[in-house]
């Protein structure tokens, strides 16, 4: 390729140049992501109600960290993923990503430590298929504030579009599952320990083929 | 950094943003030099490194309303040549194939069937064969009139089709060394 077709090129850009309008804050788009799954979490909660038997010891302080932990995952996961849909954003992405993940894990410790610290209630059984609807629940949950931010992110130019789609998969199970965390009517103590921490990986895993292919088609129809 | 080179790109994307093209040309015509050396690094070849650098300048096209004047220009830029750089390796990886030849191949050569020994292959025989399919690391001659010799690289994921082609009799086929039983991973062709 000579450096002639480089210039023509050039010029062939320059005169086809349409005005377009530069992407919102990043900010403004993690807000807006977090009232989605905000919203989601206040409908069901006020629909369903909270789980039940929190007033016993050891409930709620392990509830409330598993809580925080999920919704700061979610975020961060989020809005590492629509960091990495804008070009020399990567670094803030990593940053995000891996704060968040130590945020989750920060939390699941203080959940397990106190679960374990505290006298067993005698629920406190984990593992079988019961734990499986609840986690269905969650990614079914997360399917509105995931595609969004899909969405957001095709928006965007999503060079590194593998990182945004896992990310987008396990924020939004993680934004969604807060909402089933605080509604979950499943016994056992560590199951909303171990099986709601886990559940983004699912929800990732589950969610990455159709955000892949949410996010090309978008992509697609922003280009055209 | 030159921070009077990065406000300059900086403002002249912003402009762009707005429709001003000539304030783009400018900005491509400033970018492009730095864009091929950063290329250059990593791709030698002059006539692929060009035709990275024209992907970089339409990527930088499709992208530009991923930029925002608060940001640095040239992070927001070499994300892109990086990108740009990265799929083109990737890509050529994918078309010479992951491995190199079999220990003890050698490549290009075919073998006659009276003294057993390699004889080199026609160059017009040569191209038939190239690109490689992906997966496939070599292909060779074992005798007769159609029989070849075909060295899987990543066979294993193709290994019905590659059996089914073995069992017609028109190749003989081999597996990667990875896989260490012969042909089991083929399905048990021989």
């Amino acid at each position: 390729m000579s450096r002639d077709s480089t210039d023509i090129l050039i010029s062939s850009l320059a005169r086809d140049l349409k005005p377009v309008r530069p992407v919102r804050p990043l900010r403004g788009e993690i807000l807006r992501v977090a009232a989605v799954g905000g919203a989601i979490t206040i409908a069901v909660v006020a629909g369903l109600g909270l789980r039940p038997g929190l007033a016993a010891v050891p409930g709620w302080t392990a509830f409330v960290a598993m809580a925080i932990g999920l919704a700061v995952f979610g975020l961060g996961s989020i809005s590492a993923a629509l960091a990495f849909a804008r070009p020399g954003l990567e670094g803030r992405g990593v940053a995000l990503a891996l704060g968040s993940g130590v945020s989750l894990l920060v939390c699941v410790g203080i959940a397990a430590f106190w679960l374990r610290a505290a006298p067993s209630t005698g629920d406190a059984v984990w593992g079988g298929a019961r734990e499986l609807p609840c986690v269905f629940f969650s990614i079914a949950l997360a399917l509105p504030a995931a595609f969004f931010a899909t969405y957001l992110a095709a928006s965007a130019a999503p060079i590194h579009s593998s990182w945004t789609c896992v990310l987008t998969g396990a924020g939004g199970t993680a934004l969604g599952m807060v909402a089933a965390h605080l509604t979950c009517r499943t016994p056992g103590a560590w199951h909303t320990v171990l099986t709601h921490a886990l559940a983004p990986a699912f929800g990732a895993l589950l969610l990455v083929v159709p955000i892949t292919l949410m996010l090309r088609r978008w992509q697609l129809t922003a280009q055209s | 950094m030159n921070p009077d080179r990065a406000a300059r790109w900086s403002e002249w994307m912003g402009a762009a943003q707005g429709g001003d093209g000539r304030a783009y040309e400018a900005l491509l015509r400033e970018i492009l030099p730095h864009v091929r050396d950063f290329i250059r690094i990593y791709i030698p070849d002059e006539a692929s490194a060009e035709d990275v650098a024209k992907t970089v300048l339409l990527s930088v096209h499709r992208a530009r309303h991923s930029y925002r004047r608060e940001q640095q220009f040239e992070p927001w830029l070499y994300a892109i040549v990086r990108k740009a750089v990265f799929d083109f390796r990737r890509g050529r990886g994918r078309r010479t194939g992951p491995e190199g030849p079999q220990p003890g191949e050698k490549v290009g050569a075919e073998i006659d069937p009276a003294s057993d020994r390699p004889v080199e292959i026609p160059e017009q025989k040569k191209r038939t064969f190239l690109p490689k399919p992906r997966g496939l690391t070599s292909v060779r001659r074992t005798g007769g009139a159609e029989g070849v010799r075909v060295s899987a690289g990543r066979s294993c994921v193709n290994g019905r089709r590659a059996s089914r082609t073995a069992s017609s009799g028109a190749v003989e086929v081999g597996v990667e060394p990875a896989c260490r039983e012969p042909l089991g991973c083929l399905g048990g062709a021989s």
